[in-house]
């Protein structure tokens, strides 16, 4: 028996924003012979448009489409990211890059930051972060690709993009399209569950029409249509440690200069505020807590602090911050927002999006759906939400600020167990707890920890071992080594020049 | 400056394989410290003192200790092994291999064997295992050392050494001296606990009181360090309803010509497996003293704290798995490692050494996990086995059964020491198969996988022909080192 024998699987995805035209051409591509899609989308309803930046990984999910990079980066208007740059969050006027990359490199089985702390311990002061090489590249606005063939640091960072989230996912409409999706146009009036198994059997559309479907997606975003709605799958609330549950957006027009790789997250009074730069325009937005901030107050806030020309009036966009306890309940799977929501603060959107899709294709249903496959797919997106959900409080956390109620409230509050042995365990000795599944390994947390002012009492006994000098040496040739790298580098305008030349060339 | 929290002394008590490893490894990154080991006698139920298979990890550790390997081989303390081979399990009458490595090369964007399983259901194709480079070296009796070029098949595979303990004990016993390293023995040991239970002392016969910061117990089942007085469920956990075999013989003979891959043979009452040395020959027996098996006592399980206060437990005392897969030494390497890795300060604050615990857990139960597979998935329904195939799995290794039976899939867990192709091979090896075809094999055409599965299982064994056998290979190694 093999996959294209049995009846096709009828999948009908409910919501055509990034997440729904993500998950459209996943299936259709992954799964040719097992499934047919269908797409529901209204134009009258809005996309939310999520995550203009993105973490590395999506590298991983556009290339197993097959698709071109340089294509890709072209319809998308996209840069080159290779971190995060966050202001004020520690304390404000410092600023730090998480960067998508290694610090230096092992030294007697010992990672860089114990000599750094042992140095520091000493008197012998110097940059952790001038030995990433992703961060330096960073500073000095140049890019190139990781390679494992060259020297050792070319092959320790990673990099993103950042796009236009509104032709992201026409991007993928275009590309599920031609393999075989369907999309409807229309607005879902009601849902018609089996009565023996509670599974939904149908959706009804505004113009009467039903479509029927053996698993439904839902991607309908906030409304949650299917999985919150009808089924009632219960949400998780994060708000008490995640309070920012609003957000207004607002395009500018590039500056002139050199495009920044990388995305900026600054720090406000009630939340923080993103900048994104892309190739054609630069992505603004606040992100705040409406206890703490009014809508009015936000949008000033927001245009007082952007530079350059306003390009959109200021789009206005509510959340809250938790996940559903069940992303995956009957025959609905939900992917993006109707499964949860973290703010953009570490571009974590459209991963988690990407994530709950290939676990979906890992466990896709060949008959019915079995209680085993739904558990386990819930267990891996849980993983996922409750990680991301700890990194991000880390950054509200970890701060002297006491300049607003909102920052008091984050200083002071209690974090989750998690977390909380997490950052002990970095204060007393700078380990970050363990894992190879999932977001966010050890040099993130150290950026986040280290950058956010959470510096270590202890280290590993191990990095005492080289006498203080020589160890300041080396590190100092490290960084030297390092900058001689990047400088070989072409800037970063020059790396897209050449990517659309490549594309061009491709046409 | 130093860490004002680091850890001043170190007393391991133990002195077989896996206390002069500790002793070893901490003397060696930890200069400062001073580490002495107290050697009682050794019981001999320590499986990881005395079987002396290892994975490929032991490359690592060697790195770490500045042992090399080539020494090893000139003194004839070590052979290679490219994995086990396995006999009179799973349904099918052919003995099948756990070889170290890759199998298989993953098609665009699809798992090799998933491919191989639609492959086999459609058609005769070769065993899973012929699709690793060290089984089919393996199965012809050839070795030849992995290289790093990237492409080259001779990339794809690894190997474990097999050590002989004694010869290895001896050794270790000559790097610790040049490490000023210091032995006292002892008959008996007394243990003097501070009222939060942390140790503050060893008395030993002499009457001598040994202090240190902190006491790493390598004693084996005897666990002569831990506090057995609390309360015993919260201590260890159980492990011998999965695995019945309480007694374990060893039988050494004069050495025979060294395999490459060390035997193991499915019996009514039990196994037999034959380790190969170029000293002797080990025959290992393990069965149920009920069924009339003979030798020493095995008591399955695994402590709950390895790590409690400024007490760790590492080797045998701390984890006990069934000595069918025979990973005591490398679980011992491991938790030396991990314990260098997060060693606390002198505070032993439990948020440092709950991070230990959590990892070694993890490890220690998938290992639980891969071992039951062999015994509760054994394709046998003679004597013990039936009993053994009605059992329970544990809910994580019934949860990677279950979704390879379902479609192939393996489902992730944290600090396994088996990779996924180890699995693989097991779970296939024993005769478990998907009951579906994965469906993105779709996406690559039948008559282009089935070529590239036969060029690969020729390329293979071609290879494997035109290695040396592994006794002329030792003997090149030996001449080498000699000149």
């Amino acid at each position: 028996m093999t996959g294209s024998e049995l009846p096709r699987r009828r999948v009908v995805i409910v919501g055509g924003g990034t997440a729904g035209w993500m998950t459209a051409a996943a299936l259709s591509h992954h799964l040719p012979n097992v499934c047919t899609v269908q797409l529901i989308e209204s134009a009258e309803i809005g996309i939310v448009g999520v995550g203009e930046a993105t973490l590395p990984h999506i590298r991983t999910f556009v290339e197993a489409l097959g698709i071109d990079e340089a294509e890709f980066m072209a319809a998308t208007h996209a840069t080159f990211k290779l971190g995060i740059e966050f202001h004020d969050f520690g304390s404000i006027g410092t600023s730090y890059l998480h960067p998508f990359g290694d610090f230096g490199r092992k030294l007697n089985d010992v990672g860089l930051l114990h000599y750094w702390l042992r140095l520091k311990a000493e008197g012998i002061e110097g940059d952790l972060f001038d030995t990433s090489i992703a961060n330096v590249m960073a500073a000095k606005r140049r890019f190139a690709r990781p390679s494992t063939s060259g020297d050792h640091f070319l092959s320790t960072f990673n990099y993103a993009y950042q796009f236009d989230a509104t032709l992201f996912a026409p991007f993928m409409r275009r590309f599920a399209e031609a393999r075989g999706v369907e999309r409807t146009e229309g607005r879902i009036v009601d849902v018609t569950l089996d009565p023996g198994s509670g599974d939904v059997r149908a959706v009804t559309l505004a113009d009467g029409s039903t479509i029927a479907g053996d698993l439904f997606v839902d991607c309908s975003g906030f409304a949650a249509l299917l999985i919150g709605k009808t089924l009632g799958s219960d949400w998780q609330d994060w708000s008490h440690w995640l309070p920012c549950d609003r957000a207004v957006a607002m395009p500018t027009a590039s500056p002139p200069g050199p495009i920044e790789p990388f995305t900026r997250a600054t720090a406000m009074s009630a939340g923080w505020r993103w900048r994104i730069p892309l190739r054609h325009r630069v992505g603004n937005g606040y992100v705040y807590s409406s206890a703490h901030c009014t809508d009015d107050a936000a949008a000033d806030a927001l245009v007082a602090a952007t530079e350059g020309e306003t390009l959109a009036d200021p789009r206005f966009l509510r959340f809250r911050a938790g996940r559903r306890t069940r992303s995956w309940d009957r025959n609905v799977v939900s992917i993006g927002l109707a499964s949860g929501f973290l703010e953009p603060l570490e571009s974590t959107s459209i991963y988690l999006a990407q994530g709950a899709i290939q676990q979906l294709i890992a466990l896709f249903p060949s008959g019915p759906v079995r209680e085993a496959d739904r558990q386990e797919f819930n267990r891996m997106v849980d993983i996922e939400y409750d990680r991301i959900r700890d990194f991000l409080i880390l950054h509200y956390h970890a701060t002297t600020r006491d300049d607003s109620d909102f920052w008091n409230h984050l200083r002071t509050m209690d974090v989750p167990d998690s977390l909380a042995e997490k950052i002990e365990l970095f204060r007393r000795s700078g380990r970050v707890a363990s894992y190879t599944h999932g977001l966010f390994l050890e040099p993130s947390w150290v950026a986040v920890y280290i950058g956010q002012g959470v510096v270590p009492t202890g280290w590993d006994q191990r990095a005492d071992g080289p006498p203080a000098p020589a160890l300041a040496s080396t590190l100092d040739s490290l960084r030297l080594h390092i900058g001689g790298l990047v400088d070989a580098m072409p800037l970063h305008d020059e790396a897209l020049a050449r990517a659309s030349a490549a594309t061009a060339d491709a046409r | 400056m130093s860490n004002a929290r680091g850890i001043r002394s170190i007393c391991v008590v133990g002195d077989g394989v896996v206390g002069r490893s500790a002793a070893l490894a901490f003397a060696s990154a930890l200069p400062q410290c001073r580490v002495e080991i107290i050697a009682t006698p050794a019981g001999p139920s320590a499986m990881a003192d005395r079987l002396g298979a290892t994975l490929p990890s032991i490359r690592r550790i060697h790195a770490m200790l500045g042992i090399d390997e080539r020494e090893l081989v000139a003194r004839s303390i070590a052979t290679h092994s490219l994995g086990m081979r396995f006999e009179g399990w799973s349904s099918g009458d052919a003995p099948w291999i756990l070889a170290h490595g890759d199998h298989g090369l993953p098609a665009g964007g699809v798992a090799f064997h998933q491919l191989w399983v639609r492959a086999i259901k459609t058609r005769k194709v070769p065993p899973f295992h012929a699709f690793a480079l060290g089984a089919m070296l393996a199965q012809a009796g050839k070795f030849v050392h992995p290289r790093t070029e990237p492409g080259s098949p001779l990339g794809t595979f690894d190997y474990g050494l097999r050590l002989d303990p004694d010869g290895y004990a001896a050794l270790l016993a000559e790097r610790l001296v040049a490490a000023r390293v210091q032995t006292t023995a002892t008959a008996r040991l007394g243990v003097e606990r501070s009222d939060n239970g942390t140790i503050a002392a060893l008395v030993l016969d002499s009457g001598q009181r040994i202090e240190a910061d902190l006491f790493i117990d390598c004693s084996g089942p005897q666990r002569l360090l831990v506090d057995r007085s609390g309360d015993a469920p919260d201590l260890w956990q159980d492990w011998s309803t999965l695995f019945p075999f309480d007694r374990i013989g060893f039988d050494r003979s004069a050495a025979q010509a060294p395999e490459i891959i060390d035997t193991v043979c499915a019996q009514p009452t039990g196994w037999q497996a034959v380790h190969t040395l170029t000293t002797a020959t080990i025959r290992i027996e393990a069965g149920r003293a009920s069924d009339g098996a003979d030798g020493v006592a095995l008591a399955p399980g695994r402590m709950t704290r390895p790590w409690r206060g400024n007490l760790l437990a590492i080797g045998d005392a701390a984890i006990a798995p069934d000595p069918l897969l025979p990973v005591h030494l490398s679980l011992a390497h491991n938790a030396i490692e991990r314990a260098l890795m997060l060693l606390p300060g002198r505070d032993f604050h439990s948020v440092e050494t709950d991070e230990y615990n959590r990892l070694t857990m993890q490890e220690s139960d998938r290992v639980r996990d891969f071992a039951a597979l062999f015994y509760l998935r054994s394709g046998r329904s003679d004597g013990v086995w039936a009993d053994l195939a009605a059992l329970d799995p544990p809910p994580s290794l019934a949860l990677t059964l279950d979704q390879f039976e379902t479609r192939g899939r393996l489902p992730f867990f944290e600090q396994d020491i088996f990779d996924r192709d180890h699995w693989l091979a097991a779970l296939i090896g024993l005769g478990i198969m998907p009951a579906r075809i994965d469906p993105a094999t779709g996406n690559i055409a039948m008559s282009v996988a089935d070529a590239a599965i036969d060029r690969l299982a020729a390329s293979y064994a071609q290879i494997a022909q035109h290695a040396l056998p592994y006794p002329d290979y030792l003997a090149q190694m030996r001449s080498a080192r000699s000149r």
